[in-house]
Parts: structure tokens; sequence; C-alpha cells
């Protein structure tokens, strides 16, 4: 039960981050562009999705479950880290914090500018809101079908990813702008905590690694990985009197 | 090709992301944990330590 909470948790808050980027983009494109062709570069990217997510999602089935926690744990752990890495990085002062609002504005100045082409579908707006949809979906499946082939369910874990995503895509139906409310940074840290913790988790198990306490090791390892991090970032704050923000 | 660009980059992002060292160190990391766990070496506190230090490596030495 413990666990099932853990993985709809995770693939919620990370499927949260993925689909205000997403959205992001569209929101900026179909403000300045039009909402049409910005909607079949949604549907065409959803579609193409779809394709290669029930393409490729079955074939996880076919590999041994060791091989696919060493591999899939893997995965997470880089993820993770990078995310955790970035993470502490902007808590500390040495990296610019994301802002949503930001890249609405510099999205929807490209959009304004960008010469319109002669037909039916504008090229721009479509090419755009395709990309944005595809490549943040792309990292929503990853999301769900490694939580979900690790955990044994990915119906859960997609269903946790379809509610997120629904979240936020009512939540830009409703201010159609940025959604510069939802606190991404602290969300990014969290999410960073999480994936590195069931990285550690999954491929130590895949590696041949005995967790002391089996299952129980998840929350210790995650409360773990927060104290450390948060510890880099007390440390960072204090080695720098005058913080380098990079982008 | 196009697809396949935008599926390279979504790949290249998941798995090396803006700093190599990461997917390099955790590769070198679980390696030696699944060397030493085949020849019953009791190993679950290296990934946490080895994960730690490499946390520590991106925030102090940031490359991207």
């Amino acid at each position: 039960m413990g666990a099932a909470w853990a993985l709809v948790i995770a693939v919620f808050l990370a499927c949260t981050v993925e689909a205000v980027e997403a959205l992001t983009v569209v929101l900026a494109i179909g403000v300045t562009r039009g909402w049409r062709s910005s909607g079949y570069g949604v549907l065409a990217g959803l579609a193409v999705l779809v394709a290669i997510v029930a393409a490729l999602g079955p074939a996880l089935s076919l590999v041994p479950l060791d091989a696919l926690r060493l591999l899939v744990g893997a995965l997470l752990l880089v993820f993770g880290l990078q995310w955790l890495r970035k993470a502490v990085l902007r808590a500390a002062g040495r990296k610019a914090l994301h802002d949503e609002e930001e890249e609405f504005r510099e999205q929807a100045a490209a959009a304004r500018t960008a010469q319109r082409q002669g037909g039916s579908v504008d090229g721009y707006a479509f090419t755009l809101c395709f990309k944005a949809v595809l490549l943040e979906g792309l990292e929503v499946a990853f999301i769900v079908l490694t939580f979900g082939s690790n955990a044994a369910n990915i119906p859960l874990a997609a269903a946790s990813a379809a509610a997120a995503v629904l979240v936020v895509v009512a939540a830009g139906a409703a201010i159609r702008g940025p959604l510069a409310r939802v606190p991404e940074n602290q969300l990014k840290f969290t999410v960073g905590v999480l994936l590195t913790t069931f990285g550690m988790f999954w491929s130590g198990e895949g590696a041949g690694v005995a967790w002391p306490g089996g299952d129980l090791a998840l929350p210790v390892l995650a409360l773990g990985t927060a104290a450390f991090a948060m510890a880099l970032v007390v440390r960072l704050r204090g080695a720098s009197r005058e913080p380098v923000l990079t982008r | 090709m196009t697809l396949l660009r935008y599926v390279g980059e979504v790949i290249k992002d998941l798995v090396i992301g803006d700093d190599w060292r990461m997917t390099v160190g955790v590769v070198a990391l679980l390696t030696l944990v699944a060397a030493l766990a085949s020849a019953g070496v009791p190993v679950w506190w290296i990934v946490p330590l080895g994960t730690a230090g490499l946390l520590v490596l991106g925030v102090v030495r940031p490359s991207g």
C-alpha cells in the first residue's frame, strides 16, 4: 500500500513538471499565433507519442526483471541526479531559477516576430506545439514506463500521470497564461530526490544489492537524500558571497 | 527523419543530460556494485555513498 502511494506521488509530481513545461510553450504559441494550428500540433504530437508508446511499451515485458531493474534504475538515477544537481544549484543561488513566466514571454515574443507562411496551417505554431508535446510527452512516457514496470503496476503509474496532465491542462485552460504559481523549482527539488531514491533502490537491486529492511529502505533513502541535498544547499550558500547565476 | 531526431534528443537528454559525468559515474558505480555483490560482499551502503559523491561532484564543479 505504501509502495503504491510512493509510486503515485513520484509519478504525479514528475509528470506535473513535464506538463507545465509543455503547456507553457503551447499557451504562448496559442495566444500569439492562434489556437487552430497550435491545436493541430498538439494533436499530431499526441498521436506520434501514442504510436511510439504502443510500439515500445510491450517490449518491456520481454526483458528479465533484474535486468530491467538495473537498466531502468540506472536511467532513473542519472535522470534524478541531473534534476537534483540543478535544483541544488538553483536553491544555492548558483544557477538562475527556472521562470515559467519568463519562458512564456520569450516564446510569445519569438512567435510574434516569426513570419507567417502561406496556407491554412501556420507551420511555426504547428511545429513548436508538436515538438513541445512530443518531447515532454516522451519524458512522461519514460517516467510512466520505468516506474510502472519496476513496481509491476503500469496502469497505476499511467493513471497518476494522466491525473497530473489533466490537473495542469485544467489550470492552464482556466488562466490561459503561464503557470507561474506552480512552485516549479521546489517541485523539481522534490522530484529530483524521488527519482534519485528510486534510481538507487532499483538499480541497486538489479545489481544484486540486498537492501536492509527491504522496501523499508526506500523512505530512509529518500530522507537521507533530501537531507544531504539540503545540506549541500546550505554549504554552497555559505561558500559563495557573490552568487554566480547561470541559465 | 525529424521524428528520429526528436526521439534522439529526448534519449540524449534523459541518458546524458547536461553533465555527462553523472552518466559515467552511475555506470562505474553500478559496475563496481554488481562485481562486489556477485562476490558475496554486502555492498548496499556503496550505492548511496557513491550517489552522494556524484552529487557533490556535480554541484561543486558543475559542467553545465
